[in-house]
């Protein structure tokens, strides 16, 4: 290879490196332990962490020639990036610290956002990115329009909404609403209190124990529902299809034809009746059974 | 500094919560900007509003009774709408009427939904009137879901003005979930219509329209900017 060549291979390697074509971000400002902090960032990544200081501190990358600006007061503050192109924006990636209790809200396009260890509120927002919480949130609202959200957790109170995302949630919760347009639901974890979980076709698994005094709520016009609870689980179900079939493993009550003609009816109180469960398809067939 | 980006940082410029290095470009563009300038006044005018006003309120004293008193009323007219209701379903020919305005509104309403882009220029504004309890009735429904339509047109022009803000595969999805979405309330709406007086698919329609409504705001809202 003569020298040119290598000078000139050397040369786009140099140009097309993201060394080259980012650049670094760090900055520190006070915030109380509960105060409130909004982070935009359009595309990347958002990567918040729960500390135990009245501090936010950012670290991260931007791309070449945009700006990141950071500024508030003891009580709230905020974090954004502004890009060159806005019509284009470059990746930048935010790993960012945050007084554990603060009230987090996140916004971004295509940006994947992942928090852990804030115990504060958090309002979670992406376009089409992936949203994954770990921690105990006492509140937590996570929407993506065909971006998945993974929770890993007891928030006491959870709310996530996607269209063709997946949501996966995996812990318990008194007060918990999921909804798709197609992705599924799968929820697997401790015991829940007042649930409500709707798609259109997603798939619903719920795999949990029912608080006595809950409510719970399956709605879904063709998706298959599956629905285990531990043996002995004090609950009234009423489920109803209009077209679908209904799988009693639970107990030995049979489903009976549906009261307007078309679809099955399971109406069944176990271990003497308790938690209100009700679960309604247009088509979709529900499974009732017991965790393995 | 951009406008767009200048934007954001009024309120804290206003508050004086602003970092110091952001202060001056701030105050640069807000003497230029006549925009800027009017929203700069516009804050300092609501902050001098809130300063002035009284730290908390007392209820005033006959609140409560007020409030016992609409529950009462509340209870007392679900009772009635109940009644009403079954009373209405057992009428023949209330019900005969109800099929056919299921079929009229099954084909009908369905196209003037399924068109809903091209008479989107109703004034009503996109208020969520789903949020209220499922209607009980098929013909309470109809009513519902006219407002729907009226809705749903309203939310798909503030769509359709901001596609271009969105990926053209997120704009695919979403265009695919609205479909799936249609797909399901015209199965639901053509069992309605030969089964009026199923409740069940009255409660799951509302659902579906909810989720059609919710899906539409959260993109438009998530596409307007922070």
């Amino acid at each position: 290879m003569s020298r040119a060549c290598i000078i000139g291979a050397a040369a786009i390697a140099f140009a097309s490196s993201p060394v080259i074509a980012q650049k670094k971000v760090e900055r520190k400002i006070p915030l109380g332990m509960e105060g409130a902090l909004r982070i935009v960032n359009m595309v990347g990544s958002v990567v918040v962490h729960g500390w135990g200081k009245d501090t936010v501190m950012v670290r991260g990358t931007l791309g070449a020639g945009d700006n990141f600006y950071m500024g508030g007061g003891y009580t709230g503050a905020k974090m954004f990036v502004e890009a060159v192109n806005d019509r284009d924006p470059k990746p930048a990636r935010l790993e960012v610290w945050v007084p554990a209790r603060v009230r987090l809200w996140v916004k971004t396009a295509t940006a994947n956002i992942n928090v852990s260890g804030v115990d504060g509120g958090l309002d979670l927002y992406v376009v089409s990115g992936t949203i994954d919480v770990t921690g105990n949130p006492h509140e937590l609202n996570a929407e993506a329009i065909d971006g998945d959200i993974h929770i890993t957790g007891s928030p006491p109170w959870v709310r996530a909404k996607s269209a063709t995302g997946t949501i996966v949630f995996q812990g318990a919760s008194s007060d918990a609403a999921f909804s798709t347009v197609s992705g599924a639901v799968k929820v697997d974890g401790g015991v829940f209190e007042r649930t409500k979980i709707e798609t259109v076709t997603g798939n619903i698994n719920f795999s949990g124990r029912l608080d006595r005094s809950g409510t719970f709520d399956f709605d879904t016009h063709s998706g298959i529902i599956d629905i285990a609870i531990p043996d002995k689980t004090a609950a009234s179900f009423s489920v109803v299809t209009i077209a679908g079939g209904i799988t009693n493993n639970v107990s030995n009550n049979s489903p009976i034809p549906g009261r307007f003609g078309r679809g099955a009816e399971l109406m069944m109180d176990t271990s003497g009746g308790g938690a209100k469960v009700s679960v309604r398809t247009f088509k979709g067939p529900v499974t009732l059974r017991r965790t393995n | 500094m951009t406008h767009e980006v200048i934007r954001h940082l009024l309120d804290d410029y206003v508050t004086g919560e602003l970092t110091e290095d952001a202060r001056g470009p701030v105050a640069d563009h807000i003497a230029a900007c006549e925009i800027c300038s009017a929203e700069v006044e516009s804050l300092k005018g609501i902050l001098a509003r809130a300063a002035d006003l009284p730290r908390s309120i007392e209820p005033p004293a006959e609140a409560w009774l007020n409030i016992r008193s609409a529950i009462e009323r509340d209870k007392e007219a679900v009772a009635a709408d109940h009644r009403t209701s079954e009373n209405f379903w057992r009428r023949p020919y209330a019900l005969a009427a109800a099929v056919v305005l299921a079929a009229v509104l099954s084909s009908g309403g369905t196209a003037l939904y399924l068109n809903s882009r091209g008479t989107s220029s109703s004034p009503v504004t996109a208020t969520n009137t789903w949020n209220g309890p499922t209607p009980a009735t098929f013909v309470a429904f109809t009513i519902e879901e006219n407002n729907y339509l009226r809705n749903v047109a309203v939310l798909q022009d503030l769509l359709d003005q901001q596609e271009a803000l969105l990926a053209p595969e997120t704009v695919a999805q979403l265009k695919a979930s609205l479909r799936t979405i249609d797909e399901a309330i015209l199965e639901a709406r053509s069992a309605l219509a030969r089964d009026p007086a199923n409740k069940m698919l009255i409660e799951m329609l509302s659902g579906t329209y909810r989720q059609k409504m919710d899906l539409m705001r959260r993109t438009a809202e998530m596409t307007r900017g922070s």
